[in-house]
């Protein structure tokens, strides 16, 4: 019997079972989800015709570069190495400052867009400035005629709070004296009602950032005392309420990992970060479109809502409060000051049709309530033109 | 192996690429390496890499070969009339290549010339033309000329034409150079470790390094212009620089690579040309396969240097400004092969002289800063963007504050170019060069390392799939 000359084919086999080892790991051990907060592709599936045969390779592409074998250890592996190396995330989203604090950077597209464009809050490539005074003036105009009494509390965001902590070279293009939205709130063109409409409250966050850790250092999101701390300033700057309005809410801080952490699968950044503890208290926390039974079909596609009821005598009205993601932390924070908080997160606010705009205008627009409204955004989603687009879809006009 | 996305190209297999890397590379080396029929499966095998990015050009690839078979046997077989089949052949070759590439390009240049309005044809430019096109015209002229026999089975000089290594970014093989691995291939363990190293080498100049500089080269060139000091714009073009070199030479090395892999011994394409002391030099060094195939091709038979100084300088600048169309139809590419050719003649009137004389590095300095400002031109869409970052680099720019560069430059980036510069500006013989040679020859000792560097390459590439949804409207 003839023998197979192993030592002949010797590199042959090496080198090819080495580039096979990924091909045998995606049969054997596949990928099947992962932390992306996305929809991994499809199996292309057989073709049918030959359209579908012509677009094969490219949905077979994205499903082999989804579920190849090993990705996440490698994705992993990758991006420690080069964090370690390099200080460098995987993705220009998220930056590193200086000492442990982490910033998100970038508000693109998975990664995929230009880097630092969270750093248009300091001002970073910002040539907006009149669309978004027109946009204040819109936010004005809009509740001044449907006589809602609306407020917008404009939070600033990491970078401008602690902009002495950005990489030198972003701190030297970050100075909380030039922002943006220091001169849009001062632009002569801006009417004296929606400036008083409005509260960007950075002077006084500054005045409070040694006592205050409005941020924890590995988060994209301020933390409960950092929006405690705000949501203190706004109710005593729009509505007069002080330090003896409520009882403050007790919080439970603890290392908790960063609220972005799925972007940077394999990088560890924890920091010290609080939370409202509602245990004791006469605040009934309820989070979640279960909380709104009467809409919840609505609620379902907004998905981020709250209620908060708090029991205790002598508080303000009912307060709704329309926001980005910093609602999320934010409007538990507000619950000591009123007896019902109804938060509703506009990110999926495009995913309602007419019928359901008009629910929730219902629900959260009640003509000779005594309720107030706040939108609360961070800063650089405003000067992205948040307001306008929110506006525009909670109040569309037929053939605009 | 993308030079410039012009008009963006579509999807292809690179071999830096999750797909080709982990699926279609290891499934065709396992058919390749035990299965008898070896030009079938590499056949079959190249035509699927090609029609993974251009299914509907597989005919056009097919046509090319058959056309050139078939014009290969008529010059063999016929000789009373082989100048006929000649043209013909190369004749067929250059229509073709004109229609795709340059049809739009020549349709709208002479709507401009003279002011008409009618429609310009959107020609989608099939993927490797200019390689495959060089090729079948390099085929047939050596036939003709007799340094070749010509291939009378069909099946393998199709697999000659779609041989995958170097089909769609070269470097363009000529017949004559693999002509007797058509036929028999011998892959001992010494050549499959050289394959595999030479192939890690070219994935690691890609990955890590072209990679790596393409972003901060992409957004400085990308950049408002008149955002951008002297300095940072500099910066950008010396990422440029080293992007192009690290991706096109180690695009080549990996096609070198995988071709010692299945048996094939590919010429080298680049011979560290940013090294160069002069021009002319420089093309010594760069595109070898290019450059020699315009040589022989085309400047010889003009008359190259043998006809007089001003023949030799009108030679040499209808070979670069066709070199300059080759890469692509677009006016700066031909103002970037004018200003190659224009050196070159300066060169050639005296220059060369003069730079011998310089010390080595000031002479290499001169050569790169030339080759740098073509780079501009090379990379930049339109004149009008190649002529504001020219403003740029000379200290123009309205708000040289607006863009730092710090912005795109940092620590890894740094490394990057520091190590580009080392790899690509030694001289030969000296490290890095030598050692690379060393490692080229294929040993067992190296392999850890190789495999260590493909490992780390894959790890690069697996990141890049990585793609977490950030709310996009936080």
């Amino acid at each position: 019997m003839k023998t197979f000359p192993l030592r002949k084919h010797a590199a042959r086999i090496v080198v090819l079972g080495f580039f096979a080892l990924p091909l045998l790991a995606t049969v054997f051990w596949p990928s099947l989800e992962s932390g992306e907060q996305r929809a991994l592709a499809p199996a292309p599936g057989v073709p049918a015709n030959v359209a579908e045969a012509l677009a094969w390779p490219a949905k077979a592409e994205a499903w082999s570069n989804d579920h190849f074998g090993w990705r996440d250890q490698m994705v992993a592996a990758y991006a420690r190495l080069r964090h370690d190396l390099f200080d460098r995330f995987p993705t220009n989203q998220v930056i590193k400052g200086q000492g442990e604090r982490i910033f998100l950077a970038a508000h693109n597209d998975r990664g995929q867009g230009a880097p630092y464009t969270a750093l248009i809050a300091c001002g970073w490539q910002f040539h907006d400035h009149t669309r978004i005074v027109n946009e204040l003036k819109q936010f004005d105009a809009t509740f001044s005629a449907r006589n809602i009494p609306a407020r917008l509390l404009i939070a600033p965001s990491g970078p401008v709070v602690y902009s002495d902590e950005l990489q030198p070279w972003q701190a030297a293009r970050c100075k909380p004296d030039q922002v943006p939205l220091r001169g849009i709130l001062a632009a002569t063109e801006l009417p004296e009602s929606a400036r008083a409409r409005i509260y960007f409250p950075l002077s006084e966050v500054w005045a409070m950032r040694e006592r205050v850790e409005f941020f924890p250092k590995s988060f994209f999101h301020w933390g409960a005392s950092g929006a405690g701390a705000v949501a203190g300033l706004t109710e005593r700057h729009f509505w007069g309420r002080g330090e003896d309005a409520g009882k403050p809410i007790p919080l439970s801080a603890k290392v908790r990992p960063s609220d972005v952490a799925y972007l940077f699968s394999g990088i560890e950044h924890n920091s010290m970060a609080d939370e409202a503890d509602f245990n004791g208290t006469t605040i009934t926390p309820c989070f979640g479109p279960a909380c709104f039974p009467e809409q919840q079909a609505m609620m379902d596609k907004l998905a981020v809502v709250g209620r908060y009821v708090n029991s205790a005598p002598g508080l303000g009205p009912r307060l709704v409060i329309f926001s980005d993601s910093f609602g999320y932390a934010g409007a538990p924070m507000f619950a000591r000051y009123h007896r019902e908080v109804v938060y509703v997160s506009t990110n999926a606010l495009v995913r309602l049709d007419a019928a359901e705009l008009e629910q929730l205008r219902k629900l959260t627009f009640v003509p000779g309530s005594d309720d107030e409204v706040l939108f609360l955004y961070h800063d650089a989603t405003v000067l992205f033109g948040r307001v306008g687009t929110d506006l525009d879809m909670l109040f569309p006009t037929v053939g605009k | 192996m993308a030079l410039r996305c012009r008009p963006c190209a579509p999807i292809q297999m690179l071999f830096s690429s999750i797909v080709f890397l982990f699926f279609f590379l290891p499934a065709f080396l396992l058919l390749y390496y035990l299965l008898p029929w070896k030009n079938v499966i590499l056949l079959l095998g190249s035509l699927v890499f090609y029609a993974w990015g251009e299914p509907r050009f597989v005919l056009l690839l097919l046509l090319s070969a058959t056309l050139n078979y078939g014009a290969g046997l008529g010059i063999a077989r016929s000789r009373g009339r082989a100048k006929t089949w000649l043209a013909l052949g190369v004749s067929a070759n250059l229509a073709l290549l004109a229609w795709f590439k340059y049809a739009g390009f020549l349709a709208e240049a002479i709507r401009s010339a003279v002011a008409a309005d009618f429609p310009v044809p959107h020609i989608t430019l099939p993927l490797g033309i200019s390689f495959f096109t060089f090729q079948g015209i390099s085929y047939l002229v050596d036939v003709y000329r007799g340094e070749v026999i010509a291939q009378s089975s069909f099946l393998r000089f199709a697999t000659y034409k779609a041989l995958f290594p170097q089909l769609i970014a070269g470097p363009i093989v000529r017949y004559r150079q693999i002509a007797g691995e058509m036929g028999k291939r011998v892959i001992t363990n010494e050549r499959m470790l050289a394959g595999f190293q030479i192939f890690e080498l070219g994935l690691a100049q890609k990955v890590l390094i072209a990679n790596t500089l393409a972003l901060p080269a992409d957004r400085l060139f990308g950049a408002e212009h008149a955002d951008l000091s002297a300095p940072t714009a500099w910066l950008g073009l010396l990422c440029y620089t080293l992007q192009i070199y690290y991706d096109f030479c180690g695009y080549s090395n990996m096609a070198i690579g995988l071709a010692h892999m299945l048996g094939f011994s590919f010429p080298p394409n680049f011979d560290r040309p940013y090294s160069a002391r002069s021009m002319t030099e420089f093309w010594q060094r760069w595109h070898i396969s290019l450059s020699t195939w315009f040589r022989d091709y085309l400047y010889i038979p003009l008359g190259g240097n043998r006809r007089g100084p001003l023949r030799t300088y009108v030679n040499l600048g209808l070979v670069f400004l066709l070199c300059g169309l080759w890469h692509g139809a677009a006016w700066t590419f031909v103002i970037w092969g004018c200003w190659h050719g224009a050196w070159l003649i300066v060169e050639r009137m005296g220059l060369r002289v003069g730079l011998d004389r310089l010390p080595r590095p000031l002479a290499q300095a001169w050569t790169l800063m030339l080759v740098m400002l073509g780079w501009v031109w090379f990379r930049a869409p339109d004149a009008s963007a190649a002529l504001t970052y020219f403003g740029a680099l000379f200290g123009a720019s309205a708000n040289p504050s607006g863009h730092p560069w710090q912005a795109e430059i940092a620590s890894l980036e740094l490394v990057a170019i520091a190590i580009g510069l080392l790899g690509a500006l030694l001289p030969t013989g000296h490290a890095p060069g030598a050692l690379v040679r060393r490692y080229s020859h294929g040993r067992w000792v190296y392999l850890p390392l190789a495999a260590a560097s493909v490992t780390l390459c894959a790890c690069a590439l697996a990141s890049g799939t990585y793609n977490p949804f950030l709310y996009y409207r936080f």
